[in-house]
């Protein structure tokens, strides 16, 4: 059973590195930046084949909003509401956490930079929030 | 003439209404109580004095109907004065020589009621009052030896009298009303100077807000932008570290462990620089805060490290000072955390005293850990100021950190107009000391 996961950040070296990370454990799908990851999860061009993810990590500051800004998006949306979103930045600001968690996401922290903190890190995610959400529910 | 306001001129009107009013009844209770010693006839004068004294209070009730009628107020006043010249001549007429003083009263109410020229009409007025008064009494007065000369020196004097009398009320007058209006216009003159400072302080204060946003928006995006590509090369050298461990050479292995520790001490650096700017810049309200509860807050945050060194925590009373609480909070914890940090696992000992100081609280933060060379004594306050970790191994390692948390308590306590000090040789432990208004206003 595969579980997909989007990846949202804007930094390239970042995303070959969480994809090498978490290649064997989840479906690793990555955008850069939040146009992107609304058209991947609403399947508009040029992601009209892709799969729903089971979670989302979304990096907060990316290059055209941020990620309260994604996450108003998703709620507006029945349908992506309850996909799980672990919001990772590069600082542990209050506001901003407050930002993420008053937009819905259900964790937010900051961003590892090595390679077993950020798997555990995910992976402790998904095994927290993951199975309540919609991925989860598919698969049962 | 100062320009008055109609309420001005009520409350006058009011005033002098009640005051003649007064001066009046004051008048009939002397007339009553004097009317054996000088045998009046109270009947001759009672209605005119009620009259009178009535009139007086009914105009005070309805001051603000007619205050603006100047003319009906002259007309009234003159007829009062006539009336009070008919009871000085009911009363004796002029052989009752010393109720000559009451006309007084209506001059100055004339000064209080017009604050003009009128105090002359009224002083002429009652002077031609008893000018007549003496005309109808000249037979009598002639009788009992006072001759038609005497009568007509009389007559000159209460002119004269009168009229300095309405001359001197009149400048009185005139000067209380400069002085009126001169306190009327300095006070418009600072009222003017403070909106005006007021206005200035908030200008500012916006600016200054301004600034800090902008200060903290910079900040914000120097760390991300700085950050983000260090913690993809830290990902990026760890993975391969990880993946291709195994295929380097002992050598390549170590050069990439280097990049590795080095990329995290920066990373570390702009983390600790980030937080640092976080804590210091966040504005707060001024409060009383009680540094015993923050100690034992910090105390309680670092339980599971006091566990782990064994170490004992000694906290005596503290004292309440007024300031930012969660900046405070952030200084002691700091404080307590380095100690912990520099006393050796198993006998380590950290004592929290107070005392005053000159007019400030101080509270001392003692450890008995591997204290700090003199040479680096000073700059282990300045951001990134460290001892090297050569020198400054505990247990056996050197002590970890960036060099920021002293930073933070330096510019916390100055932030408090206060200061923050150390004493301590290497081996004989550390006291650090920050002196605190003890009583600062906010």
């Amino acid at each position: 059973m595969t579980v997909d996961v989007l990846v949202v950040d804007d930094n390239q070296g970042f995303l070959r590195a969480v994809r090498a990370v978490l290649a064997d454990t989840f479906v690793v799908h990555t955008v850069e930046n939040g146009a992107e990851a609304l058209a991947f999860l609403d399947r508009r061009p040029p992601f009209v084949d892709a799969p729903r993810p089971a979670f989302v990590v979304l990096d907060f500051h990316l290059p055209d909003m941020n990620a309260p800004a994604v996450l108003g998006h998703l709620a507006a949306d029945a349908g992506l509401r309850a996909i799980p979103v672990l919001v990772l930045s590069q600082a542990d600001w209050d506001e901003d956490a407050a930002a993420a968690r008053d937009a819905g996401a259900r964790a937010f922290q900051v961003k590892p930079s090595r390679v077993h903190a950020l798997r555990d890190a995910v992976v402790a995610f998904w095994e927290e929030h993951g199975h309540a959400g919609p991925g989860a529910a598919g698969r049962r | 003439m100062e320009p008055q306001s109609a309420e001005h001129r009520v409350a006058r009107a009011r005033t002098a209404a009640l005051i003649a009013a007064a001066g009046l009844a004051t008048y009939f209770a002397y007339v009553v109580a004097t009317r054996r010693i000088f045998l009046f006839d109270l009947g001759r004068v009672a209605p005119l004095f009620s009259g009178l004294i009535v009139a007086n209070l009914v105009l005070a009730a309805t001051a603000a109907r007619w205050a603006s009628y100047r003319r009906a107020i002259y007309v009234f006043e003159a007829a009062q004065v006539v009336a009070c010249t008919v009871i000085l001549h009911r009363l004796g007429g002029l052989v009752m020589g010393i109720l000559f003083v009451t006309y007084a009263f209506p001059i100055i109410l004339s000064e209080i009621l017009h604050s003009d020229r009128s105090v002359f009409f009224i002083a002429n007025v009652a002077a031609v009052s008893f000018a007549a008064m003496l005309w109808v009494e000249h037979s009598m007065l002639a009788a009992l030896g006072i001759d038609g000369r005497q009568q007509v020196a009389f007559v000159a004097m209460a002119f004269a009298i009168l009229n300095f009398l309405a001359l001197y009320a009149d400048r009185y007058g005139y000067q209380l009303r400069n002085l009126a209006t001169e306190l009327q216009r300095k006070v418009a003159e600072r009222t003017e100077e403070l909106t005006a400072v007021n206005r200035a302080l908030a200008e500012k204060a916006r600016a200054l807000e301004e600034k800090q946003e902008e200060l903290r928006s910079f900040v914000y995006t120097v760390t991300h932008d700085l950050k983000a590509p260090l913690s993809a090369i830290l990902l990026t050298a760890d993975l391969v570290l990880q993946r291709h461990g195994g295929a380097l050479t002992a050598e390549g292995r170590d050069d990439l462990e280097r990049i590795v520790r080095l990329a995290g001490g920066t990373e570390d650096m702009i983390r600790d620089l980030l937080e640092m700017f976080r804590i210091t810049s966040r504005p707060e309200p001024r409060v009383a805060v009680d540094l015993g509860a923050l100690v034992a807050e910090a105390v309680e945050t670092l339980r599971p490290q006091i566990a782990a060194k064994g170490a004992q925590v000694v906290v005596g009373p503290l004292p309440r000072v007024r300031g930012e609480q969660w900046k405070l909070a952030h200084a002691i914890s700091n404080l307590l955390g380095n100690a912990l940090k520099y006393v050796p696992a198993g006998h380590g000992r950290i004592e929290v005293t107070s005392g005053v100081d000159n007019g400030f609280a101080t509270l001392s933060v003692r450890d008995n850990g591997i204290g700090i060379p003199p040479a680096y004594q000073r700059n282990i306050f300045d951001v990134f100021g460290r001892v090297p970790d050569a020198e400054q191994v505990v247990d056996g390692a050197a002590a970890a950190g960036s060099g920021v948390g002293l930073a933070i308590v330096k510019r916390v306590v100055e932030a408090h107009r206060g200061s923050v000090d150390v004493e301590s040789a290497p081996g004989r432990g550390s006291c650090f000391t920050l002196h605190l208004p003890a009583e600062e206003r906010a």
